[in-house]
């Protein structure tokens, strides 16, 4: 495996830096990397491995054992389970996603402002922070035709009147658009923090973090995955946490802090659906589906996912048959999710256990959304020339017809398993109401001097849209404005 | 000697390998069924530690569930017994039982496509990353 040495320094049991910025996500490579070339020590702290992009191939188990956290096997459990997945390796979830893109819409941002009174935030304030952004992780729409998997889902919302839109990707495309190079935070934010001098520890988990004597100290263990493991502090001035939405309340609660934290997780919950077509959609040599329909955003919006025939074969394994269906069929068959803002669930640590209780509720507007949404989908994907239409889900049939999609049940009942989640978020709000939000309106926690937060986290609500731009964005900002302040 | 006390570890080797002889009965399985075993012992590793005790514990349960009519434990039986106990569990009404079968058929799966076709995974990647 392509393992990179990533340390700049030995590990050792005592250490120091200005600042450390625990995890290496979209928030955390964007965060340490202002506050590195802002003049600052600062020690980036990964419990995942350093691993390079093509160190294993993108979708494979071989992925899922080594890039993503608890090997992809995460559950949020209520009366409806959310099965969901979060990255745990340098860059975090930038490395496992598609790295679709989007800039948080206008009304979400008044939104967020209005009733969590986030000081300073509109799209005009956040301009400037996205373009940064994307500046070093860069933006692009698939220069030559996009994928038949991707057109289909186009055309059938066109003849139904309705919008999509491609998505650009964080991705620099090579010539016609058929290979490229994904712009994950391990190949762009990652590299400008080291030349600014960081130096980052992967393979090391925070544990606890302390306050004494004006210092903070974290409490971390490091395990590389081929030596042995070694209990470590850190002292320092500062700290930001982007630890994801999951994990950053986990560590606080750890660390006796609790208020409004934890209690507020949102998720993008998904169902999915094979499509299987009147002819060939599906070439592994593609480059990946981009278009979204959001004529019904923001109760729920609909795209295209990876269709590789592992992929397929999960997608599918509640159908009977499924191995000779997709041995037969699988050029004609693409995979397309319909997701929602929905439920909201709460982060809790266990005793004797390392990792937390996740507990999601939805009610039975949420599992109705999800149902209408299905069959919306449907609706599109018979449009688009769909001769079939498998469901993810236990028990519902293959639907050949727009008649078997009236037949569908109008709301889900959601405890079967059948929903996922690759979007987790705000489980510890900023902004300046008291009774709602954890930190300030810049991420600062609040009766916690120097402790702040960098991460998805902090966003207010689901945002419809692939959150990842805006997790930036919100960092580069909250990142600069501490700079500007310094630190105070 | 087999022994006659069940074991996790045997006991998801033949989960997999018995779902995988139910999908690909024509197939030869042992390779492969040995390849997404150890897979699946990966990922259960990984797993959320309260998670990883449950599911141990309740692997184990039914392992020793063949124990009072064939008096050996489900990995040591006859793949036609196997797939009997598989499908009781599958879709038995008690929810734990199903969802127990449910993670393996998820989990095999996976391993089982990605093994069979991992020239598509890699073939994408490839693409992608150079």
């Amino acid at each position: 495996m392509d393992r990179i040495v990533n340390t700049t320094e030995p590990v050792t049991s005592q250490m120091t830096a200005d600042i450390v910025v625990i995890g290496s996500g979209p928030g955390g490579a964007v965060t340490a990397t202002l506050c590195a070339e802002a003049g600052k020590s600062v020690l980036l702290v990964e419990e995942g491995q350093n691993l390079s992009l093509q160190s294993v191939p993108h979708f494979s188990k071989e992925e899922l054992l080594v890039k993503y956290r608890n090997a992809g096997i995460c559950i949020a459990f209520g009366p409806s389970k959310i099965a969901y997945v979060e990255g745990r390796c340098v860059g975090g979830g930038s490395e496992i996603n598609r790295g679709l893109y989007h800039r948080a819409p206008e009304h979400l941002l008044d939104q967020w402002r209005a009733i969590f009174k986030v000081g300073d935030l509109s799209l005009d304030r956040l301009m400037p922070h996205f373009v940064a952004c994307e500046n070093t992780a860069r933006i692009e729409y698939i220069p030559g035709e996009t994928p038949p998997i991707s057109t289909r889902l186009r055309d059938g919302a066109a003849r139904l009147g309705w919008q999509a839109t491609e998505a650009p990707r964080l991705f620099r495309y090579d010539g016609a658009g058929k290979s490229g190079r994904k712009q994950s935070m391990s190949e762009t934010f990652v590299p400008r923090f080291l030349k600014a001098g960081g130096r980052l520890i992967a393979d090391t988990r925070a544990t606890r973090l302390m306050r004494s004597g004006g210092k903070w100290c974290v409490k971390a263990l490091h395990a590389p995955p081929n030596g042995p493991s070694q209990r470590i502090e850190i002292s320092t001035d500062r700290i930001f946490i982007a630890c994801g939405a999951v994990q950053t309340p986990a560590l606080l609660r750890r660390s006796g802090l609790t208020k409004n934290i934890g209690n507020s997780l949102y998720f993008h919950p998904m169902l999915k659906v094979v499509a299987q077509f009147d002819g060939d959609v599906n070439n592994p040599d593609d480059p990946d589906p981009v278009h979204q329909i959001r004529e019904f955003e923001p109760w729920f919006g609909m795209g295209c996912s990876i269709s590789k025939r592992p992929m397929l074969g999960l997608a599918m394994a509640n159908h009977a048959g499924h191995f000779a269906e997709i041995d037969q069929h699988w050029r004609r068959m693409g995979i397309y999710y319909v997701q929602a803002a929905s439920g909201r669930a709460t982060v809790r640590n266990l005793p004797f256990f390392r990792d937390p209780l996740v507990r999601v509720w939805q009610n039975e507007a949420d599992l109705g959304k999800l149902a209408d949404g299905l069959k919306r989908l449907a609706e599109a994907l018979f449009a688009a020339g769909a001769v079939a239409v498998y469901p993810s889900v236990p028990g519902y049939p293959v639907l050949r017809s727009m008649e078997d999609v009236r037949k569908l049940p109008a709301t889900f009942a959601g405890s079967d398993g059948s929903m996922t989640s690759v979007h987790v978020f705000s489980s510890c709000p900023m902004g300046g109401n008291d009774a709602i939000c954890a930190t300030d309106s810049f991420g600062r926690v609040r009766d916690a001097d120097g402790l702040y937060i960098a991460d998805a986290s902090l966003l207010c609500g689901p945002t419809i849209v692939n959150p990842q731009g805006t997790v930036m964005a919100i960092a580069h900002r909250n990142a600069t404005h501490a700079v500007e302040s310094r630190f105070n | 000697m087999h022994s006659p006390l069940p074991s996790f570890e045997k006991c998801v080797q033949a989960i997999a390998d018995t779902l995988i002889r139910q999908e690909l009965p024509s197939r030869e399985t042992p390779e492969i069924a040995e390849a997404i075993g150890i897979y699946v012992l990966a990922a259960h590793a990984g797993m959320p530690d309260y998670l990883r005790l449950a599911f141990r514990i309740l692997t184990l349960v039914f392992d020793a569930w063949s124990f009072p009519v064939a008096g050996k434990p489900f990995h040591q039986l006859s793949p036609d017994r196997r797939a009997d106990q598989l499908r009781h569990w599958q879709f038995s009404r008690l929810k734990i039982r199903p969802a127990l079968i449910s993670f393996y058929r998820t989990l095999t799966f996976f391993g089982l496509y990605s093994e069979l076709y991992k020239q598509d995974v890699e073939c994408g990647s490839h693409r992608e990353h150079n």
